[in-house]
């Protein structure tokens, strides 16, 4: 049956046996070894002798005398000693034993959150087999005791060894002082411990992931040798097909282009816009039994990514079209290293119980980039400036919110969600704001997003369309609406009390100095008018922002020694786990710390490798649009321009927050990106002979190839 | 494509190992990260553990007690007697006292500021970390050092010296037995390296940066030559 196929069918059969194979040895090896895990629960209660506790005469500061003993029993299991004749009673080896104790008393988070040397010992003490954690009640003297070990057996022996190894230790140390046995406290247990397995189907997750992963990686490798190889190869026909789009696409069929279009792809693509920038979709639930929570955005989603499908299988012209950029080969990438981080790691997260919440962070990512993708194959390059626009309208449609929001303690946006909704949905959002007030006493003005952070970092990613509109030129009406755009997002920006509204404009400001010198400085006089707008808007915000740096102990707020205090702190992390990571989206912030860095999110959870896929995301942004932003081209070097600006803030605002955890930004950056790629990747327009001897030396863009380059372009692709 | 491999090995040779060329020595650098830790009960004579007459205000006083204590260990004098034990210079040691509602972070000035750099630095520091349990009278003592032998040698180190500093303050001003603090180590230290192999990955991260940078380099001059080859050979055509 193979030798009837054709010679492409038989090297497609050839890659998908290799890539098979691949795939199954490498699943073969990562299931190897012992991948059970079960956990067992049992509860010690501490009382006095006689009367109990439980007895009518028993006072409350009796009960409080009996819970802290309950905490310092919690802390006493998790010692060596303790440790070692709980084994002996469970029958485990004692050098395979650990224990935590958690505090669960109302102490500040500060407290809570391990330093880099308490780190380091829980990283040592979570590679054990035999793992205890113990919970005492912060009101009740009872002690929970979580045992977690190989079988279910093993788990509800260590369980109840737990509070027979107390009981040996507590009488032990009362032998040893004379301390009559009448007087000690008494630990019972509560039932006997209650065991199951809690990774049943980890052989299967595990083995099945690492085989799709070790699949797609062959695959994709082999893949692109041969696309390289062909290359190589010169090509001499040019379907007719292919040059018949490419000149619908270059010429544009203007009559056809959102908005004028009946395309439903591009439509649906905008109202997903919309929500992004008017919703706060991730306070919108539909509560279901579901093991993941149905926010309205991956309610949302989908629908548009059947429809993006669908366009896709119908084919003819107006199909999505593929165009491969930088920034896909760098999301690639990024996707690979988090996929291979909860691959090399998860025998290790298994253990920690930790590899569920990795599994659940991934389809999430996927979802991250096929915004991406469904952006950059269904938009046209002459489609890119009318979303850009709806992007900025959008912006400042968020931006008057923002300052309602600040001026009136109003949330329009919950607010009006809550009411236009169907009653199926529930708003979790602050209407006010007020509630949620930070140690610095800021108001939490946040709009549509999550965070003020997230607010600032949607508005700075829209800033450098108002700011290119205004460098463009063109008529003063435009340039007064541009200008007003930009005072409405800076005011907004300054509305949310945040230091980063003035951080990242700036990357925006600063990446627009960089490539339009001239042209930005003048504008400079326009900057005083937008800063006078911009106090009249938001009264106090901009104040009360740069005050915040000026402060007397601004290195020393919470919010900034919070901070400085995590790169410390990961370095065990980062040192255990160096190249990959610990993988990705385990870290939980209410287990270990709350990072607020992406960048430190990233090394943790991906390692150094991870990271730098994903400052490259970024940077791929910036490189693909530069050509087409020094080739000054008409029409698109601005919209170029625009998308390296945003990815020049993104990048900012990963150092300042971890932004991949709040969807809004993400989504916007994605867009952006894609819009970038679509431009980038555009079909090249044949340039009339006057104007390419105009241009001179300069460096030659995406369009200004020659036209040899403009045949042979489409023909590549057409491989 | 050789310069590359030679440059980036010797990159990747230098990430683990210092190269000394007069005399010519390879010294292995401290990659390693490992820890220790102890934990200790601040205790009455007759123990807390088991007596029920200790009330809550009693357990909050010993927990005031473990607070102090654990500021006693970041004390010049006990700091020393702690580095003479480990024999390290004392300047290399660096102990963070235990943190409190009041004082959440380290002071800005003094030797555990924290700065974003920290995370750059390298992994031979000598570290000790004191908590006292908000709730009990407890004291966790975690050691961050670059061998397990010394990072367990730390942490003893800790409860030691300050076992010591008190029997010495007792002596000194007379203090009956049974109106001692008592601190009850429960269990010795142990050991361990938490990032084995380390040395492996660090270089062939280094290996991969360095040969990137390299190549990247040798094509870029390459190119560079090439575009002045071209102008030259259109240089003399045009003449």
């Amino acid at each position: 049956m193979i030798g009837r196929l054709s010679a492409s069918g038989r090297l497609m059969v050839a890659l998908v046996g290799i890539s098979a194979i691949v795939g199954l040895i490498a699943a073969k090896l990562n299931t190897s070894g012992q991948l059970q895990v079960a956990a067992a629960t049992t509860h010690a209660f501490v009382d006095y002798p006689d009367p109990s506790i439980v007895d009518a005469r028993a006072l409350p500061q009796h009960e409080a005398a009996l819970q802290q003993r309950a905490e310092l029993y919690g802390r006493l299991i998790a010692t060596t000693p303790l440790l070692k004749r709980i084994a002996d009673r469970a029958g485990v080896p004692d050098d395979q034993i650990s224990a935590v104790a958690r505090t669960t008393a109302p102490v500040a988070i500060t407290l809570t959150q391990p330093s880099s040397e308490e780190r380091a010992s829980q990283i040592q003490d979570s590679r054990m087999p035999y793992r205890l954690e113990l919970q005492a009640d912060p009101v009740e003297p009872i002690l929970a005791v979580y045992s977690q070990a190989p079988s279910v057996d093993e788990a509800e022996r260590l369980g109840d060894a737990t509070v027979l190894g107390l009981r040996d230790y507590l009488r032990d140390l009362a032998g040893r002082q004379g301390f009559p046995e009448s007087k000690q406290a008494r630990v019972s247990q509560l039932g006997a411990a209650q065991g199951a397995v809690v990774s049943g189907h980890a052989t299967l997750l595990i083995g099945g992931l690492t085989f799709l992963v070790a699949f797609g990686l062959t695959f994709a490798g082999l893949w692109a040798l041969v696309r390289l190889r062909r290359r190589r190869q010169p090509l001499v026909t040019i379907p007719r097909r292919v040059t018949a789009r490419a000149a619908e696409t270059a010429d544009g069929p203007a009559n056809d282009d959102w908005p004028g279009t009946t395309r439903v792809l591009p439509w649906m693509l905008a109202g997903f816009i919309a929500m992004v920038w008017l919703v706060p979709f991730n306070t919108i639930e539909l509560p279901s039994a579901l093991p993941i929570d149905l926010k309205l955005d991956r309610l949302v989603l989908p629908l548009v990514g059947v429809a993006w499908l669908l366009a896709f299988a119908s084919g003819g012209l107006k199909a999505p079209r593929w165009r491969l950029t930088r920034i896909h080969l760098a999301l690639g990438a990024f996707v690979a290293c988090a996929f291979l981080s909860v691959i090399f790691s998860a025998a290790y997260l298994n253990q920690t119980l930790e590899l569920e919440l990795a599994l659940k962070k991934l389809p999430l990512l996927i979802a991250y980039v096929s915004v991406f993708l469904i952006v950059a194959t269904s938009v046209r390059p002459s489609e890119v400036r009318a979303f850009m626009t709806l992007t900025l309208v959008l912006a400042v449609v968020c931006g008057l919110g923002i300052i309602w929001e600040y001026r009136t303690d109003e949330n329009l946006f919950t607010i009006w969600s809550e009411r236009l909704l169907p009653g199926a949905f529930s708003v979790a959002g602050d209407l006010t704001g007020i509630d949620s007030l930070d140690s610095l006493g800021r108001r939490g003005v946040v709009g549509p997003a999550e965070v003020g952070l997230e607010a600032v970092s949607m508005l700075a990613m829209a800033l450098p369309i108002a700011l290119v509109g205004l460098l463009r030129g063109g008529p003063t009406k435009r340039r007064i609406l541009y200008g007003i755009a930009a005072c409405v997002l800076v005011a907004a920006m300054f509305a949310t009390l945040r230091k980063s509204a003035l951080l990242a404009p700036l990357a925006v400001v600063v990446t627009l100095v960089y490539f339009r010198r001239r042209e930005l400085l003048s504008l400079a006089p326009l900057g005083l008018v937008i800063a006078i707008i911009v106090a009249a808007l938001s009264p106090g915000a901009v104040h009360g922002t740069i005050d915040q740096f000026l402060r007397s102990d601004a290195q020393t707020v919470a919010t900034t020694s919070d901070r400085t205090a995590d790169y410390d702190a990961i370095r065990p992390d980062l040192w255990s786990h160096l190249l990959f990571g610990r993988g990705y989206g385990s870290y939980d912030p209410a287990t270990y710390r709350i990072l607020d860095s992406e960048i430190l999110t990233r090394t943790i959870e991906t390692g150094v490798i991870g990271l730098v896929a994903f400052l490259m995301v970024g940077v791929s942004v910036v490189l693909a649009a530069r050509p087409t932003i020094i080739g000054r081209d008409p029409t698109y070097s601005s919209l170029a321009l625009i998308g390296a600006a945003a990815a020049v803030c993104f990048l900012v605002v990963s150092a300042l927050f971890d932004v991949l955890a709040f969807p809004h930004a993400t989504y916007i950056f994605l867009i952006m990106a894609g819009l970038v790629a679509v431009v980038v990747a555009r079909d090249p327009q044949p340039v009339p002979k006057r104007e390419r001897r105009s241009r001179g030396g300069r460096t030659r863009g995406a369009h200004e190839r020659g036209p040899a380059d403009a045949i042979l372009q489409p023909a590549r692709r057409a491989d | 494509m050789i310069i590359s491999l030679v440059a980036a090995s010797v990159a990747a040779l230098w990430s683990v190992q210092r190269i000394s060329l007069f005399p010519l020595e390879l010294t292995p650098r401290s990659l390693e990260v490992a820890t220790a830790s102890t934990h200790v009960v601040v205790d009455t004579p007759k123990s807390a553990l088991v007596d029920l007459r200790q009330d809550t205000y009693g357990m909050e006083a010993l927990r005031n007690r473990a607070v102090l204590l654990g500021n006693v260990i970041s004390s010049t004098k006990v700091r020393e007697d702690i580095a003479r034990r480990l024999g390290l210079p004392v300047e290399e040691l660096r102990i963070q006292a235990p943190l409190t509602e009041e004082q959440s972070a380290p002071p800005v000035d003094s030797e555990n500021a924290r700065k974003t750099s920290d995370i750059l630095q390298a992994n031979d520091q000598y570290r000790l970390n004191v908590q006292a349990n908000a709730t009990v009278p407890v004291l966790d003592i975690y050691s961050q050092t670059p061998s397990a032998e010394s990072a367990e040698v730390l942490a003893n180190a800790a409860v030691e010296a300050l076992r010591t500093y008190l029997n010495e303050l007792a002596v000194a001003e007379g203090t009956d037995a049974e109106d001692q603090v008592q601190l009850i180590q429960l269990g010795r230290a142990h050991g361990a390296v938490i990032n084995g192999g380390v040395n492996w990955q660090v270089a062939l991260l280094v290996f991969m940066v360095a040969f990137s940078i390299c190549a990247a380099t040798v094509i870029f001059v390459d190119r560079v030559r090439a575009g002045w080859r071209e102008a030259s050979l259109s240089g003399t055509a045009g003449a």
